[in-house]
């Protein structure tokens, strides 16, 4: 019997085709809007070449050789075009350059607007002077140690070294990517809503007839809730496909539980829709329209809109965090793709056991052993 | 006027769901026009990036580096816990760690190699940026540690610090940048489409859902009114309903950003918005011509709102979008809307010439107008002779 019924509430679901597509197709369509939109906002935060223009007025033989060899070379600070102060002006107004710098008595950098890299020009504008200066100082007050200079300056140059924090990079436009998967494993809730709607004699006429059956409630449930984790499982498998290999989003290394943490995110979004949907009282609308604000509140506050939004609330009110699945989810994936220990996934992930014991036992107390004066 | 009548009793019917969208969208824009703070421009303002800095040893060396960097980064406090330092530099709380090792200012000081230990962004800009500075200062302060090696450490600091202070002349050259004033304004219209593609395609879908019923529709046929006008009226019903939408908007940017009713970039925002309005309203017929299912209209509304926002620059702008999704976008009236309220924004003063860009951005919603309500006539009267 189990079979049976799961085998046509497979049918069932299969052929709901406005579930179907709020539940798969939307998600694809707006993970591609937003890579589209947000796929190069990482770009801008990375280092790219300078275009400056070099007026030489002086004839800093020093200045422009040093220019010429930053301009040279796969890791170079400029592209360089070296060119008249009319020509500079032209490019400049026409964005072809962020900044000119021309040389004489005392170097000036003209530029159009302030951000980092019209900052780092102006630090190497300063950088030349301020050695400069530096010399002079010396030459004037121990003109015996000028002979010594080229050495002293010549010496190596390397003082930093790069000191990775995590294996993975940090990126948080992945959380972005992450609370949509968190979303769309909420909105399995409308799978969760569906089957407690076929089983609960209060609820639709085919739910009436079911209950006459002779067979055990949780059987009837189970079955149901069985075909409803099925499907919505290997849509959410086939979504993260698409975000992993077609959006490239990183899940990171440890796949085998990503692929565990899915299993637990569809379940507590298939519980979180049968717990809705038995426990409120009223229309379908209203159901629906609960289930539709706690997943999309809850993801825009993990971070869907704005990734340091989940930051921000973790550090100012770290209750509000813990009270919504979207976020522990979010939490869980991020979790696993950016820290070396576990601490912080088992965290999220304990959060989401509990969620989801919570709401499928309160489920089973609402809706077993419903009995009706008249339907 | 009679289908008029019905099409409002159709809207009024509506009108508390379309609300909700209305209300929610509009507290969302207003929402992020208010956190959005607008680029300064006029004065060079060094960017200042935000750094953890973690010191084993307390020498003249490491406040003098301290002091160097003072110019270019903000100091944020925080903790010796590696979890926290990642979760903050992944959330770009910290953009940079700096740590100085125990034992770094003897070994700088004897000449041996002495590296100070960076974590950053990889391939950051914010990172050259201060790698620039960091090594500066220690370049400068060896070369006073080898030249004049009779100095106390302090004074070979102080030296190089004094140094370090020079500042080069930076010229702004042409202020023709956007000009503050009405940029908050811009956001304001930009997610303004967003809001009107949605509530007006949600509206004018449920008159026409209820029209295109078979029965309905057989019954209508066969009224003395032509069908020629019951589709002019409804379209009338549409654009009153359109045009309510738009004022009820124009009005709320009105008192929200009244100290900028005086610019006349307002009043081309405002003009802007009527076009799109009309755009959104034709766009709208002919996705309500497309189909009968309720539920479809609603994934429909869904994508093209979502969709063409997003490609055509109404959440991220489109200076940020890559060429290839801004090629697609021009497809879309949304893009020409907020490329036209970006035209507006970096306008200083106002003639036909300066204007032009904004002008061919408004005849193109235009005709992106004309084009949705010819093609949803002709689907109309194909649907008609099925009927």
């Amino acid at each position: 019997m189990f079979f049976h019924i799961f085998k046509y509430r497979l049918k069932i679901i299969l052929h709901d085709k406005s579930t179907m597509f709020w539940t798969m197709i939307f998600p694809i369509l707006l993970a591609s809007f937003l890579y589209m939109s947000l796929g190069r906002l990482g770009a801008q935060e990375t280092f790219q070449t300078i275009d400056t223009a070099v007026v030489d007025s002086g004839g800093d033989e020093a200045f422009l050789s040093l220019v010429q060899s930053l301009s040279e070379g796969e890791e170079r600070l400029f592209n360089l075009h070296l060119t008249t102060k009319e020509e500079a002006l032209a490019l400049l107004s026409a964005g072809k350059v962020q900044g000119i710098i021309e040389t004489g008595e005392k170097m000036t950098l003209t530029i159009n607007e302030s951000g980092i890299e019209q900052s780092i020009l102006k630090t190497f504008v300063d950088n030349y002077a301020q050695t400069v200066s530096a010399v002079n100082r010396i030459a004037a007050q121990k003109p015996e140690s000028l002979k010594m200079l080229p050495i002293f300056l010549a010496g190596d140059t390397v003082f930093l070294e790069d000191r990775p924090i995590s294996r993975a990079e940090p990126d948080n436009l992945l959380i972005v990517f992450f609370s949509l998967l968190a979303m769309t494993c909420l909105f399995g809730g409308f799978l969760g809503m569906t089957e407690i709607n076929a089983i609960q004699a209060n609820l639709s006429g085919q739910a009436a007839r079911m209950n006459f059956a002779p067979i055990h409630k949780l059987k009837l449930l189970l079955s149901g809730l069985a075909a409803a984790l099925v499907v919505q499982f290997a849509k959410v498998l086939l979504f993260v496909a698409y975000l992993a290999f077609v959006l490239g989003i990183d899940f990171g290394t440890r796949t085998g539980l990503v692929l565990v943490t899915l299993l637990l995110c569809t379940l507590l979004g298939i519980s979180f829709g049968a717990f809705i949907t038995s426990l409120v009282k009223g229309g379908e609308g209203l159901k629906t329209g609960i289930l539709l604000a706690v997943s999309i509140a809850g993801a825009h506050l993990s971070g869907m809109s704005y990734a340091a939004l989940k930051y921000i609330i973790e550090t100012a009110a770290p209750p509000l965090a813990f009270i919504n699945p979207a976020s522990l989810m979010t939490d869980a994936f991020y979790a696993l793709y950016y820290f070396d220990t576990y601490g912080r996934f088992i965290e999220s992930v304990a959060g989401m056991v509990i969620f989801t014991v919570v709401f499928a036992g309160a489920t089973y107390f609402v809706i077993r052993r419903r009995k009706y004066v008249c339907l | 006027m009679s289908v008029f009548k019905v099409c409002l009793k159709i809207l009024q019917k509506n009108l508390p769901a379309i609300m909700l969208y209305f209300i929610i969208f509009v507290g969302l824009s207003i929402m992020l026009t208010v956190l959005l703070r607008p680029a300064e421009t006029g004065e060079f303002g060094r960017t200042k990036v935000d750094i953890a800095f973690f010191a084993a040893e307390e020498t003249p060396l490491v406040s003098g580096l301290r002091e160097a960097l003072a110019a270019q980064v903000n100091f944020v406090p925080m903790e010796e816990e590696t979890e926290k330092q990642q979760e903050a530099l992944f959330y770009r709380k910290i953009q940079y760690i700096l740590r100085v090792p125990d034992g770094f200012t003897e070994s700088f000081l004897r000449g041996e190699q002495a590296l100070l230990q960076k974590t950053s962004v990889p391939d950051a800009a914010s990172a050259v940026y201060l790698d620039l500075r960091i090594d500066r200062y220690l370049e400068i302060l060896r070369l006073y540690v080898k030249a004049r090696p009779e100095l106390e450490l302090s004074q070979q600091v102080a030296f190089a610090l004094d140094d370090l202070a020079i500042d080069s002349e930076v010229v702004i050259a042409a202020p023709e940048t956007e000009s503050g004033v009405w940029v908050r304004l811009r956001y304001y219209f930009n997610y303004l489409a967003f809001t009107i593609l949605f509530v007006i395609i949600l509206a004018v879908s449920s008159i026409f859902l209820t029209f295109n019923g078979l029965d309905i529709k057989r019954r209508n046929l066969c009224s003395p009114i032509g069908a020629r006008a019951i589709s002019l009226q409804c379209y009338l019903a549409c654009a009153a309903f359109a045009l309510a939408s738009w004022f009820l908007l124009v009005l709320l940017s009105l008192i929200f950003g009244y100290r900028e009713i005086a610019s006349p970039a307002t009043w081309f925002y405002i003009l802007n918005a009527l076009v799109f309005t009309l755009c959104a309203s034709g766009l709208a017929f002919f996705i309500g011509n497309l189909t009968r299912n309720g539920e479809v209209v609603n994934a429909v509304a869904n994508i093209v709102a979502l969709g063409s926002s997003f490609i055509g620059g109404v959440f991220v702008p489109q200076e940020l979008l890559g060429g290839n999704v801004l090629r697609i976008a021009s497809f879309t009236p949304t893009y020409w809307y907020v490329r036209a309220n970006g035209d507006i924004a970096a306008l200083t003063n106002f003639n036909l010439q300066t204007l032009s860009g904004f002008f061919a951005a408004l005849a193109v919603q235009i005709g992106f107008a004309m084009a949705f309500v010819i093609v949803a006539l002709v689907i109309g009267k194909r649907r008609q002779t099925a009927a």
